[in-house]
């Protein structure tokens, strides 16, 4: 069980707070509603942008990593398709300066022209570093938009196209702000060497003057159901060849998530899981594997991709694929096996629970999704999943009509 | 609520660290254990460290090798049957290697510990390295190395410590796809006698220790005929150590970013200087906030990120400065690179710069320290460099005291810009 205490100040803001009186640190994480699936089809990559913008200095303070620095913390952030997160670590001595920081900023950053001129130019490194420059790098480029055709998940958090980020002005910076961040749609956790009394004391006494602003009505187009499999053939100078097979899922609310996650971990999480046994150790096909959903809010994917082996074709690999599949749809999961992939779920709960940092970021999270105690029944809701719900909902995904695949030929 | 946002809050710098010496147990075989206690983890990991590394292989590639394959059968347990009861307990093993070490890692449940502990054993003493295993193993390897091999990043780094230790040095050795083809099981069995079981190793026990968890440990890893003597490597001067400056190119077609790598050879973490030498690379390209980062990206935009890192290994060190730019900022940012290291004794750090620095790094010892297997982690840093475990807070101690005359001398000392060796993967 994690203990911790809740409270939302006038303004909307909710505060998480988990008490951990044993280390010395704490951690403050901010969860804004906000991610690439709300940017504006023209204007994609923004939500990614912004998250640099917001370390260029705020209203009253003019660099926000400095003073921090000074205090002894740690920050980082990160974006993607749902929400922006951002996190400090720091001695719990000096709190204080990471709420004067973070509250400043969530006011308003000091939004520059130099500031953005030049987070512009380091995102358009970021995007040649991450997608152009490595091998396989631009798959999610590609894949998306072969998976999603409506629904915005179908570009990747760094844009559609670089030319947007290159095209940002300040006044679509200024605007996506207002309409986005703000303190009711904020979700703070606090855990480590704090108290109830000091965080209500504190986060009050920073935040609570911030203003509720009115956040943009999310729309979002669903994705219409796939009709007929998609593919795509790519060349590119790799040394190997790779498959990127995509099937949709249910969101991340739904009780197919829980199960489609079990199946991703049948398929692939440890040495013994069935791609690694039948297709890498036994018929050497691939020299790696992997199965995964990606744990989107709205309906996400199931993927699995693999590397393959010199001399393997893509029609041998792909068809090997389908028969570890089939096997899913066809023959229920042994006790044995499906407790299994429940411990080791487990097993990576446990120890990701032990820091504080990953205490405060699922507090958040689970908050955005509705309720934090979510982050108490998570595991019940593992346990609860049957042999039969593994069954049907292999056969619910696994078919050739909700599947997209990108071959990706090594030249 | 009347608050003054323009006014920073009052600043504590961190006094103490909380460094708490672990526990240490010694087997009758002369292995040693350390423990560090974290009653509230429902977990525990149990590392094993092997000295030897590059330094024992006969080859190229066999000490990783060895270490990774050891799970892939036993006389009575065959690889799926080894993994299938790793995975249903939920444990994790993570093996990994260094030049100077191997090791490997246990994740388990604490209630679990037993059954798994069973198996660790088993492949640890009794691997049998079977060769239709290892030749899959190998071919897997080699392809994932390919891949790896076509980073800038990879080719720039390697090309570096080919520079800075030489080319037949086990740190400046590199690897080349063929060797994957060269291993065969007899060399794993032969490494695996002579180096992983031959000399003394350390294990590091974390998380929620019991009594009875350390004597199933001792009974399994403490037993008198499974150690030999400890052997006490003597390095000899026999590898050339290249000590001057040189600029090399690695060519690199259509790639849209190149890698740079400016750096040179180094002192290691015993050295009294080394506490002083981080600080001062702190300033220069250690953190977010540093000179580097500062100009290069926050300034000019030529990179997503910029770091210079100092490396301590067990027996040398190396301290570089790397990033990927554009290819065609990869020329400015070079000039940048070399005004940063003049700049650092031209206009040596104000007061406010080391002050900032100071509680910034006291601050991330702090991190480095927090939790069991945080504190785990440092020792095997510490125990795999050779250093005294009372190292956090000789740092500690080191960093309070700083002063601008120690960062003048150590810039002088260990900074000279025309002493560094220059690799570019990429055009520029």
């Amino acid at each position: 069980m994690i203990q911790y205490a809740s409270f939302t100040l006038k303004n909307g803001l909710r505060v998480l707070v988990n008490p951990a009186p044993q280390t010395p640190l704490v951690a403050v994480n901010i969860l804004y509603g906000v991610g690439a699936r709300d940017e504006d089809p023209g204007m994609t990559g923004f939500a990614h942008l912004f998250e640099h913008l917001m370390f260029g200095g705020s209203r009253h303070i003019p660099e926000f990593d400095r003073p921090l620095q000074f205090a002894g913390g740690e920050n980082n952030a990160f974006t993607n398709n749902d929400f922006t997160n951002y996190y400090i670590t720091i001695p719990g001595d000096n709190l204080e300066t990471a709420l004067w920081l973070e509250s400043d900023r969530m006011l308003e950053p000091d939004f520059s022209q130099q500031t953005l001129d030049v987070q512009k130019q380091v995102v358009i490194e970021e995007y040649k570093q991450r997608y152009l420059n490595q091998p396989y790098g631009d798959v999610w480029l590609l894949l998306r938009p072969l998976a999603y055709k409506k629904h915005p998940y179908r570009w990747p958090t760094i844009g559609k196209d670089i030319s947007h980020i290159e095209q940002a002005t300040l006044a679509q910076v200024k605007d996506f702000f207002y309409s986005h961040y703000a303190p009711n749609n904020a979700f703070m956790a606090l855990s480590g060497n704090i108290t109830l009394e000091k965080a209500e004391k504190m986060t009050g006494k920073w935040f609570e003057d911030i203003p509720a602003r009115k956040i943009k009505n999310r729309n979002l187009p669903g994705e219409p159901q796939q009709q007929k499999k998609a593919t795509l053939h790519v060349e590119r100078k790799v040394p190997a060849n790779a498959i990127y097979m995509a099937f949709h899922m249910g969101p991340r609310l739904s009780g197919a998530f829980y199960t489609a996650d079990l199946i991703s971990d049948i398929l692939s999480n440890g040495k013994s899981s069935r791609l690694y046994q039948y297709l890498v150790q036994e018929l050497r096909l691939f020299s790696d594997i992997d199965a995964y959903i990606l744990g989107s809010i709205d309906p996400g994917l199931f993927v699995i991709s693999g590397t393959l082996m010199g001399g393997t074709s893509m029609e041998s690999a792909e068809q090997a694929i389908f028969d570890m599949l089939e096997s899913l749809k066809t023959e229920p999961v042994k006790e044995r096996e499906l407790t299994k992939v429940k411990n080791r779920l487990e097993s990576t709960w446990v120890f990701s629970m032990d820091s504080i940092l990953n205490k405060a970021m699922n507090l958040s999270y689970f908050e955005y999704l509705g309720d934090a105690s979510m982050i108490n029944t998570e595991m019940k809701k593992y346990h609860r999943v049957t042999p039969a719900d593994i069954l049907a909902e292999a056969q619910n995904i696994f078919r050739e009509e909700n599947l997209s695949v990108l071959y990706y030929h090594a030249i | 609520m009347n608050i003054h946002r323009e006014t920073a809050p009052p600043v504590l710098p961190v006094k103490d660290i909380h460094w708490i010496q672990p526990e240490e147990i010694r087997f009758p075989n002369g292995n040693k254990m350390y423990l560090v206690r974290d009653d509230a983890l429902d977990a525990i990991r149990l590392d094993i460290l092997f000295p030897g590394g590059a330094w024992d292989e006969p080859k190229p590639l066999v000490c990783h090798t060895t270490i990774d394959t050891l799970r892939e059968g036993t006389p009575s347990r065959d690889a799926a049957t080894i993994a299938e009861i790793f995975d249903y307990y939920g444990s994790y093993i993570n093996t990994y290697s260094t030049r100077d070490y191997a090791g490997i890692s246990l994740y388990a449940l604490t209630r679990y510990a037993r059954e798994v502990l069973e198996i660790l054993e088993d492949i640890v003493y009794n691997p049998v390295f079977p060769d239709k295993e290892i030749q899959t193993y190998l071919k897997k390897q080699q392809q994932s190395f390919l891949i790896e091999s076509e980073k800038v990043t990879y080719q720039s780094m390697s090309a570096f410590l080919e520079e800075v230790f030489g080319p037949s040095h086990p740190y400046g050795r590199r690897i080349l796809p063929a060797h994957y083809d060269e291993i065969t099981s007899e060399d794993l069995k032969a490494f695996h006698l002579e180096s992983l079981l031959g000399n003394t190793c350390y294990f590091i026990l974390a998380g929620n220790v019991t009594d009875p968890l350390i004597k199933d440990i001792q009974k399994r890893f403490g037993k008198e005929s499974n150690c030999r003597k400890s052997s006490e490597r003597q390095i000899t001067s026999s590898f050339p150590v290249v000590a001057h400056a040189v600029k090399r190119h690695v060519p690199r077609d259509k790639a849209v970013q190149s890698a740079i790598t400016v750096g040179k050879r180094t002192i290691t973490r015993n050295h009294e200087d080394f506490p002083a030498l981080s600080f001062v690379n702190m300033i220069l390209g250690g953190y977010f906030g540093s000179r580097l980062m500062k100009n290069i990206r926050e300034e000019k935009g030529y990179t997503y990120g910029i770091y210079s890192v100092i490396q301590p290994l067990r027996y040398d060190a190396h301290f570089s400065i790397r990033t990927e730019t554009g290819t065609e900022v990869c020329r400015p940012a070079l000039e940048e690179i070399y005004r940063e290291l003049r700049r650092l004794k031209e206009q040596p750090p104000t007061e406010e710069e080391i002050n900032l620095v100071k509680n910034y790094l006291m601050g991330s010892l702090l991190q480095s320290l927090d939790g069991a297997l945080a504190r785990a982690d440092m020792i095997k840093r510490l125990t795999t460099t050779d250093t005294p475990l009372n190292y956090p807070e000789r740092f500690a101690n080191a960093i309070h005291t700083i002063t601008p005359e120690k960062i003048r001398i150590i810039t002088e000392k260990y900074f000279d810009p025309d002493s560094f060796i220059e690799v570019v993967a990429g055009s520029c």
